[in-house]
């Protein structure tokens, strides 16, 4: 039988108008959008919320990727293994190019975990049911059990949200990555050396510089988990919006791009923290050496060049 | 040893970390310079109106263009 497509459309939208008019409103509505994540359940005081889940989700996924390449390592790597290798491999490579060789080795193991855990992290913002599986609000009344419609259709609880989509989680990072590049520059430079890099009281201009880095270290937590959560959380929004305008076809469009954005922000969530790292192992007295180094070698080669002319 | 890597590559990143950076070492301390004038604005001289909280701002715009100074000047040079 052969329907002319002038034919078939209004019959379409007539069907959809007749299933609206039955359900009385919209077959769904524009899921309710909250930056902060929703509790589940309660673990004696600590409150479980659907982004730790997602969190505890990709830790397992890390895990398990992980244990599972290396079980059976062979000399020559195959199928996992091997993608795991060239992985850690180019890691390894930018540690070392952007902090020099032995540290970049000692780098790459902390650089490297939140290089992965943030990358599945992101990446889990994508499975389907992330987001639109949940416990129904109570007052609803799901058809067959399980489907929320109509004026129903966006009050449940998420089960899961990207990790990153909460500022908790991107705090919790950042703090952590701070941290440690505090502690690795005590444990180089010595206390007094590093200290002295915020208190300096020897003369003015080195007293406001110091002021300043203490400033900045402010500016990097603010700026590490905010740039995180805003990308994620803003992608987030941009899939379940279009999930709700366009289904199907939609967000199909904008998964790539948050494949991308979600390697992206992991890339320079851990490169930051890579060249914060080899900032802080490097003191005012080695920074100042080696520009004047640099000029040096500049000047030494103005001067070779000068000789074979 | 130089902890200080000093090929192209490593001023390559730590350029393009900087990139990602810069905004917000103009906006932290913005942010936090109004807060402690609207902080002592509010404690300490009761009638200043918002004096204390232009001064903290500016203060603020101060150290970020310092900030973002400091750290182009702290770039390897290649």
């Amino acid at each position: 039988m052969f329907w002319p497509i002038s034919h078939l459309l209004p019959s379409l939208t007539g069907g959809a108008t007749h299933i609206l008019a039955d359900a009385g409103g919209p077959l769904w509505l524009l899921p309710g959008i909250d930056v902060g994540p929703t509790t589940l359940f309660t673990i004696g005081p600590f409150p479980v919320t659907n982004t730790l889940i997602n969190s505890w989700l990709s830790m397992i996924i890390v895990l398990v990727l992980f244990l599972g390449a290396t079980r059976k390592m062979a000399i020559v790597p195959k199928g996992l293994q091997n993608f795991v290798e060239w992985g850690a491999g180019l890691l390894i490579d930018f540690c070392e190019e952007v902090a020099g060789k032995p540290w970049g080795r000692r780098f790459f193991p902390f650089v490297a975990t939140i290089f992965f855990y943030l990358l599945f992290a992101n990446w889990t913002e994508i499975i389907p049911g992330v987001d639109s599986l949940g416990t129904p609000m109570p007052g609803t009344h799901p058809v067959a059990g399980i489907f929320l419609l109509g004026n129903d259709s966006n009050k449940f609880y998420p089960w899961v949200r990207p990790a990153s989509s909460d500022l908790n989680f991107t705090l919790a990072i950042a703090l952590i990555s701070v941290v440690v590049t505090q502690i690795y520059g005590f444990r180089t430079l010595g206390f007094r050396q590093h200290v002295g890099k915020y208190l300096n009281f020897r003369d003015p201009i080195g007293f406001i510089v110091g002021i300043l880095e203490i400033v900045a270290e402010f500016a990097r937590i603010i700026s590490f988990s905010f740039r995180l959560f805003g990308n994620v959380f803003a992608g987030d929004v941009l899939l379940i919006v279009l999930g709700t305008l366009l289904p199907f076809i939609g967000p199909t469009v904008f998964y790539p791009l948050e494949l991308f954005v979600g390697f992206i922000q992991a890339f320079v969530f851990s490169a930051l923290t890579l060249v914060f790292l080899s900032l802080a192992i490097t003191s005012h007295e080695d920074e100042h050496a080696s520009a004047a180094h640099t000029e040096h070698s500049e000047v030494g080669e103005l001067a070779s060049a000068d000789a074979v002319h | 040893m130089s902890n200080n890597p000093s090929n192209d590559n490593a001023g390559f990143y730590r350029a393009l970390a900087l990139v990602g950076q810069v905004g917000f070492y103009i906006a932290v301390p913005m942010v936090l310079g109004a807060f402690l004038g609207r902080f002592l604005d509010n404690a300490l001289f009761h009638d200043t109106a918002s004096l204390a909280t232009i001064f903290g701002l500016l203060l603020g715009l101060a150290a970020g263009v310092a900030l973002v100074v400091r750290a182009i000047m702290r770039l390897p040079t290649s």
